[in-house]
């Protein structure tokens, strides 16, 4: 009872206490507001398989460091980031929820919405991608082994699952399946010919929609997907009409080979004009064999078939080196850079082994920019802010940032360093509005 | 020695190679116990110890994770000093109290590493400073009551500075993460002689086992949301009765009585609530 009324009356002087300075500092100087920052980027960092998104106010000034900053993105294999609308969309690659996070004053990010995206499409690793602003749309191929009667497989169907997700209230919808045909190109070869197995980089261009697509040798289940031998010969793209996504056709190029998916850098980009920009994967490393000659290069799709556009970013760069490429970023008016790995110096997994190319879709032209090697196989995104374009690189040993480089400048020099990352073993794998 | 048998497929010819490494290292251990009083005992022990890689660490799991030999035993150099104290051991009323300082100094720690996209080989990384304490207090009231108490507080410190890719390691000289620092473990056990019949022997226990949260990742990276493995609180309680012959005995023991969530440090659940029953005849 005592020690109530003490407490009691302790709370009493402690308010009246805090009147009377409350009633002193009204006619004191005024505290200046609390001015928040004002974040306009977002940053995608990676240490020891866990993901972290900081944002950050400038992407050409100051440092951005993950210690004791960011908030950890449920992240089971990978997080892939996108942003649109004032909100950041986060997807669990390894459970397929889909998570919609808006920025709070803290500089952390509040959940404001959450779904399972992997469900409608029959996978816990769906894939996505924004289709326009107020779609993502969810995709997924599934592999059905086909048996003869001594059990062994001797062909797969692959059934691409399709959903859209309306943005930004996360409602799913228009589920699509089709089973995508194995070109007679794609027969050819390995065990039982290459199979359809992932589609990526949808693009929309018109009425048309585009899927890009990776072909391996599907004849032994066992075999982990790096190690399955992908198709050496063609380029193939899946296009449907948009948005009733009726009418799927593959269409073909004999003009170079490899994939057309992309990796976590798109492969494909639409133009001003409405035409498709598409790179190759054909990489050492990979089970390609280079030496077919195969090159890195830019096609281009208009009304939903390949022209007879080619641009050999191999040759134009023309480096000793043999260079591979799994995605690219377009700027505008032809211009675009392309993370490329150079084969001649290490794996293109795990090795400082890649450099960033100024490519010129209108000219054919390409250089190779003079920003440290690094490992940009997972590289995700880039941001093209008020005519620049800014991308991370964070080399193994060497200092990380944010790099501005300008696409009107020709030269290798043709960017500067901005924002400073940590550097050390942290990977900056995008940066976002 | 190690030996094991490689593959190759090339263009649908398979050719097989043995392979062998061999590895050897000089272990050596010293332990040894000063009895300062008649109730006070001081041990020390230091060790120099190998932990040879296990074998699915050598031949890989045949799918996704790739054979190697070039691996070699994780080691370490252990220092344990610890003191034993009985008090009161005349008395009714008994006391001992156990506690023990350890330093652990490990290298060339065995971790699965991804070497390509889903591609993984073991290799010897990280070399990790560990050290800590254990205590133990025990009571124990005539022969009918022992109560156990231990407290278990790790400190395990990051000492590689570069990473498995050759980086600059940023967590260099921070907490290991995904490993748990903080443990207890409370025991009351009770005895009763004669209880229903004559000659019985039976007893009761309760037991709670508490571990600390610890990050799932390092704990210096990130600000929000950051993975923890949540603390977890474990009832165990149980009776068994031994009937006066001797020869038959019955227990009851309640595991995870409020069927607590709980997992290891590889998020592996284990199991939640669960009873068992034994019987024991001895023919003899």
């Amino acid at each position: 009872m005592k020690i109530m009324k003490h407490l009691l009356k302790s709370t009493i002087l402690l308010l009246l206490l805090s009147v009377v300075i409350s009633c002193s500092d009204s006619d004191g100087p005024i505290d200046p507001p609390v001015v928040l920052p004002e974040y306009n980027f977002n940053v995608l960092g990676t240490l020891d398989g866990a993901y972290y998104l900081a944002p950050t106010e400038s992407l050409t000034e100051g440092s951005l460091s993950f210690i004791n900053n960011g908030t950890q993105l449920d992240a089971d294999q990978a997080a892939r980031i996108i942003s649109t609308g004032g909100y950041i969309y986060s997807l669990n690659y390894g459970t397929g929820i889909l998570t919609q996070l808006e920025l709070n004053d803290d500089g952390g990010y509040d959940v404001i919405n959450e779904i399972n995206a992997g469900l409608s499409v029959g996978t816990n690793r769906p894939r996505y991608k924004l289709a326009d602003e107020n779609t993502i749309m969810v995709y997924n191929v599934v592999t059905e082994p086909v048996t003869n009667a001594a059990d062994e497989i001797i062909d797969n169907i692959c059934t691409l699952r399709l959903s859209t997700v309306a943005l930004p209230s996360l409602s799913i919808s228009n589920l699509t399946e089709f089973v995508i045909p194995q070109t007679d190109n794609a027969k050819l070869g390995g065990a039982i010919g290459y199979h359809p197995m992932r589609v990526d980089a949808p693009i929309i261009s018109g009425d048309k929609i585009y899927f890009g697509i990776m072909h391996l040798d599907m004849s032994d289940p066992t075999v982990p997907p790096p190690f399955r031998k992908p198709k050496q010969t063609g380029l193939e793209t899946l296009v449907f009409d948009y948005p009733s996504m009726s009418n799927g056709v593959i269409v073909e190029s004999s003009d170079a080979a490899g994939h057309t998916n992309g990796y976590r850098a798109p492969s494909m980009h639409v133009d001003e004009n409405g035409d498709i920009y598409q790179s190759n994967w054909f990489m050492s490393g990979n089970s390609f064999d280079l030496s077919a000659g195969d090159k890195t290069v830019i096609t281009k799709l208009s009304n939903g078939v390949y022209t007879d556009y080619l641009f050999n970013v191999s040759d134009a760069l023309g480096l000793t080196s043999n260079i591979a490429t799994v995605g690219w970023f377009y700027v505008g008016d032809g211009i675009g850079y392309m993370p490329i790995q150079l084969e001649d110096e290490g794996n293109y997994y795990s090795d400082n082994s890649w450099s960033v190319a100024r490519i010129d879709l209108n000219a054919k032209t390409a250089v190779k920019l003079n920003v440290p090697l690094s490992g940009l196989f997972s590289y995700e995104s880039g941001v093209v802010d008020d005519g620049k374009f800014y991308m991370a690189v964070s080399p193994t040993g060497g200092d990380a940032y944010v790099y501005e480089f300008d696409p009107s400048s020709t030269s290798a020099d043709g960017f500067l360093t901005g924002l400073e990352l940590d550097g050390n073993n942290i990977q900056v794998d995008g940066v976002y509005y | 020695m190690q030996k094991i048998k490689t593959t190759e497929t090339v263009g649908g010819i398979t050719t097989y190679n043995t392979e062998s490494t061999s590895d050897s290292d000089l272990g050596y251990g010293l332990a040894g116990s000063y009895k300062v009083l008649e109730n006070l005992m001081l041990n020390a022990s230091v060790e120099k110890a190998y932990r040879l890689p296990e074998s699915d660490e050598i031949l890989g799991d045949g799918l996704n994770i790739s054979s190697t030999t070039l691996l070699r035993p994780e080691s370490s150099l252990n220092v344990n000093i610890g003191f034993g104290l009985k008090l009161f051991q005349e008395n009714k009323h008994k006391l001992n109290i156990d506690s023990n300082l350890f330093y652990r100094d490990v290298s060339d720690l065995i971790q699965l590493y991804q070497y390509e996209s889903s591609a993984f080989i073991y290799i010897n990384f990280d070399e990790v400073l560990m050290k800590g304490i254990d205590g133990k207090i025990q009571y124990a009231f005539k022969d009918l009551l022992t109560f156990t108490q231990t407290v278990s507080y790790l400190n395990p410190i990051v000492k590689s500075d570069k990473d498995e890719y050759g980086n600059d390691n940023i967590t260099y000289d921070t907490t290991l993460p995904n490993t748990p620092l903080f443990q207890t473990n409370s025991e009351a056990r009770f005895h009763f002689k004669n209880l229903i019949q004559k000659q019985s022997k039976s007893f009761a226990y309760a037991n709670l086992n508490y571990t600390d949260e610890y990050y799932r990742y390092s704990d210096i990276i990130g600000k929000f949301n950051k993975d923890k493995i949540p603390s977890q609180l474990v009832v165990n309680c149980g009776i068994g009765y031994t009937f006066p012959k001797e020869n038959f005995a019955l227990s009851f023991d309640a595991n995870n009585l409020f069927n607590e969530q709980v997992f290891d440090n590889y998020a592996i659940q284990k199991p939640g609530r669960a009873f068992y029953i034994k019987a024991t005849f001895r023919i003899m």
